[in-house]
């Protein structure tokens, strides 16, 4: 019999044959081996960007004293980062979806990344302060749109199967990124001080520092290649409907989309400027001394790296993912309260925060993907980050001011009013979903029902 | 008829004591009052400081007077009625050799009288950064400067004394702070400009100060700060402590510290603390008393950023015995009230330091400055305020009635729901038959 024979009578005469090491199974895009081999490089993809990120915060006594900084020209490396992005990411998200395509999309902000870190070692390099806020800016140009890369490649390649633990693991690696850059820079500095010293070995150090944003860079080229490839075995690009998205379409995003915008910057505000104000509150109200107090104010970040994955695993497996975020958003507000209100020990809210902040997490960013189509995804992506960005933008510059104002008891008061936000929120979700036939809070074995059902209705 | 008497007196002495309490006062500040400076004095009083207060109330007056002379002390002296006035022997008070006792005296008789006294300035090499000054033992080498504050001259009062607002400065002079053989006249040529300073501030009414921490006041209460500006370290890694003593005419008391936890910081943002250090429990049910939040500033322009925790050590009681081979005290203007009673009089002693680990020391601004409320009565208690209240009240309030009223609404809205598709049922069956 001869392969015409063979073949079958309907349907799949065009599969490719893989070939050689393309046919085994961690090369099999079909497969789950390949699948979670490139989640790796996935996750990589933004580790140097997280890792570079927060450059400053580790080292910041060593630059505010051998560049001759004040506090405030400090935060400017801060703030030049987040206030472009309030409005960059949004446009990133739209250039993916519109002008680049995410694999071009993905390389170039990645580029923007190290481009803009190298910028900043050489500013550092050439005591030139103007120099890093340059190098600054540019890094944020990439490093905020490059993360909403990473979310748009997590659904294209995860989506309808483990999408929320996916979304976890990457939140790990941005928390991992972030504590090995504190550990391992200052360190890194002090050695390097000894063969060169002062705001050169400053340079060096930073210069050294850009070889994470050179391995997210090959990761960019690695998942460019991989995704090119998977599309073209698994033929992605067929069902696509041929559709491109329009700038206008923003305003007819689904109103849900909405809500979940408002749940992200209600949530969020209430635990990243509450922790960069935390260290000073754990030392006075609960008398810890300063490595204490800095354990606790670090206890959310250390948990959600280790637990992120795990309870979007769990999310998975059950689904209903607004009654996740309904989880996460009351654990946090009772945290908040008992850190308020009574004097328990804070190790207790704060290791619960951690672990309520991972199911929200893991929870929220997937709902997403199921109500927006997949060529709208990366502006949809970008305008949730661009909002998350002005919120936290704006509440930590508020945040300060209260507590400078008028004490920390106020400024808790003001993230549980924040919280309640969040929290009515998610019942409006709720609602609105329920009305419209409940497909973000589908338990698990539902969605997959209902997904294989799909098919049959498909024409012969 | 003694006891009657007895029993007369208490009663009016009770009377005014529980009447001495947050009233309106009028008051009044004098320097150096009875010190006649054509005389010459050897050494002139002009050199000496004694500003003498007097905060008249509606039934009794308070007489307090701060002072400079030998260590810097404060010394309140409550009188029953608004006439009395302070008598001083400057012959005697103005001899470093002479004894001092009973140079200062009222035309009245006490009801009750309290005071403070400054002793030492504690310097120490804090080695493992940890602000606990009771971890070096006192013959460590390399660890303690004691700068001992009666060798310190002072700056006249009515140099820094601001009469509509009732606060006087008493402030050190740099110049004979690292010198050993001092004169009155200066040679001592020593670049050091550095101050320590005691800032009084009186009140005629209630109310809460504008500065940092915000320590509420009333009219029996008197705030001191405390400003130690400046000073050249003897050691890399110095701090400061300020040994204090805490006297009063109780007979029977004994001194005692409360802390009292909070968790409101409105007033002092990120502190949560407060200490009152009192001497009452004797045979009334208050007395004087000082009261301190646990901050420190080490920036003049005082905020949240620059704010630096003070650490309060254990107190010791300076029974009759101890206090009868420890002449120094004789060199301060509440032994010159007391006289040889002040060996027997309830007293105890502390010390408190100032600093957090890992704040790079004194030496990072040269400059700390410690407030705390020295007051005759019961100590204030802060309140969570009314604007707290109703924020929280609005601001959680709000939001829990609207779920409740949501949660209402849609209960109610599913039971017509099912109420609806009952009555089809039934409505369909009875068509049927």
């Amino acid at each position: 019999m001869d392969k015409e024979e063979t073949k079958p009578l309907l349907g799949g005469d065009d599969e490719e044959e893989l070939t050689g090491c393309g046919a085994t199974l961690p090369c099999d895009p079909r497969r789950w081996l390949h699948r979670f081999l490139v989640l790796i490089i996935m996750c990589f993809l933004s580790f140097g960007s997280y890792f570079c990120y927060d450059n400053p915060a580790a080292m910041q006594d060593t630059m505010e004293s051998v560049l001759h900084l004040s506090t405030s020209q400090f935060m400017m490396f801060y703030a030049l980062y987040s206030w472009p992005n309030v409005i960059l990411c949004f446009f990133g998200g739209f250039l993916i979806d519109r002008v680049f395509g995410i694999r071009l999309g993905a390389i170039i902000f990645a580029a923007f990344v190290t481009v803009g870190q190298v910028i900043f070692a050489l500013g550092a390099y050439i005591n030139s302060y103007w120099t890093m806020n340059m190098g600054r800016f540019v890094f944020g140009l990439g490093g905020e749109s490059l993360a909403v890369a990473q979310n748009t490649y997590a659904v294209s390649w995860f989506k309808g199967r483990e999408l929320n633990m996916v979304f976890g693991l990457q939140l790990s690696f941005s928390r991992i990124g972030s504590t090995v850059n504190m550990n391992v820079m200052q360190p890194l500095y002090n050695s390097v001080q000894n063969i060169i010293p002062g705001y050169q070995g400053l340079g060096v150090t930073l210069f050294l520092a850009t070889i994470t944003c050179g391995y997210s860079m090959c990761c960019a080229l690695a998942m460019a290649y991989y995704d090119r490839r998977a599309a073209r075995i698994l033929k992605r690009d067929g069902g696509k409907t041929g559709e491109v998205i329009q700038l206008k379409d923003v305003k007819d995003f689904p109103a849900s989309l909405w809500v979940i915008c408002i749940i992200c910057v209600a949530y969020y505000v209430t635990v990243f400027p509450f922790i960069g104000l935390g260290l000073v509150f754990f030392e006075m109200k609960f008398d810890m001394d300063p490595s204490e107090a800095n354990l606790v104010n670090s206890l959310v970040y250390v948990i959600s790296a280790g637990a992120s994955p795990v309870f979007g695993f769990l999310i998975d497996r059950t689904g209903k993912n607004i009654f996740w975020v309904l989880t996460g958003v009351t654990f946090t507000l009772g945290c908040h309260a008992i850190l308020a209100f009574t004097f328990v020990n804070p190790f207790f809210p704060m290791i619960t925060m951690g672990l309520a902040y991972s199911v929200l997490a893991s929870a929220l960013w997937p709902m997403v993907a199921l109500i927006i189509p997949e060529y709208q995804l990366g502006t949809a992506y970008g305008l949730m980050q661009s909002i998350q960005n002005l919120g936290l933008a704006i509440v930590a510059q508020v945040a300060g001011s209260i507590v400078d104002a008028k004490g920390y008891l106020l400024l808790e008061v003001f993230n549980l009013a924040w919280l309640c936000v969040a929290l009515i929120a998610t019942v409006l979700l709720y609602l609105m979903d329920a009305s419209k036939g409940g497909k973000l809070n589908l338990a698990a074995w539902k969605r997959k029902a209902l997904a294989a059902a799909e098919p049959e209705k498909k024409p012969l | 008829m003694a006891a009657l008497y007895n029993l007369y007196v208490t009663f009016v002495i009770f009377f005014v004591l529980l009447h001495a309490s947050e009233a309106s006062r009028k008051i009044s500040m004098q320097i150096n009052p009875g010190c006649d400076t054509s005389i010459p004095h050897p050494p002139a009083c002009d050199m000496k400081n004694i500003v003498y207060a007097k905060a008249e109330g509606p039934t009794d007056t308070i007489h307090y007077i701060f002072s400079t002379i030998g260590y810097p002390s404060v010394l309140t002296v409550l009188a029953p009625d608004t006439s009395g006035k302070v008598i001083i022997d400057w012959n005697k008070l103005l001899n470093d050799t002479t004894d001092w006792a009973r140079t200062v005296n009222f035309t009245f008789e006490p009801v009750y009288s309290y005071g403070m006294i400054f002793r030492r300035l504690y310097e120490y090499n804090d080695h493992n950064d940890k602000a606990d000054m009771s971890a070096y033992s006192p013959e460590q080498n390399d660890t303690w400067k004691i700068h001992d504050l009666k060798d310190m001259k002072w700056q006249p009062a009515d140099k820094f004394i601001d009469q509509r607002h009732h606060v006087v400065t008493l402030q050190s002079m740099p110049q004979e702070w690292m010198c050993k053989n001092h004169t009155e006249v200066y040679p001592c040529k020593s670049n050091q400009t550095g101050t320590i300073s005691f800032v009084w501030s009186l009140f005629g009414n209630n109310g809460r100060s504008s500065v940092l921490p915000h320590l509420e006041y009333n009219s029996n209460i008197t705030h001191m700060d405390l400003v130690i500006d400046n000073i050249k370290p003897e050691y890399s890694k110095s701090r400061f402590a300020m040994e204090m003593f805490l006297m009063s005419s109780d007979k029977k008391s004994h001194t005692q510290s409360k802390d009292t936890k909070s968790i409101d910081d409105e007033y002092s943002p990120g502190v949560f603390k407060m200490t009152d250090w009192s001497t009452n429990m004797g045979d009334r049910p208050f007395g004087g008393f000082i009261q301190w939040k646990p901050v420190c500033y080490y920036k003049s322009a005082r905020g949240r950023e620059n704010a630096s925790k003070v650490r309060k050590y254990g107190f010791v009681p300076k029974d009759a015995a101890a206090m009868k081979k420890d002449f120094s005290l004789q060199y301060s203007v509440p032994y010159a009230f007391f006289g040889a009673r002040l060996h027997t009089l309830s007293m105890n002693a502390t010390n408190v330091s100032f600093g957090l680990p890992k704040d790079k020391f004194y030496s990072k601004t040269s400059y700390t400055a410690w407030t705390a409320s020295v007051g005759y009565g019961n100590p204030p208690v802060d309140k969570v305020s009314d604007v707290i209240t109703i924020v929280i009240a609005t601001g959680l309030g709000i939001p829990v009635i609207l779920i409740i009223v949501g949660a209402i609404y849609l209960f109610i809205k599913k039971r017509l729901a099912k109420n609806k598709v009952m009555k089809d049922i039934t409505e369909s069956y009875s068509q049927i038959q």
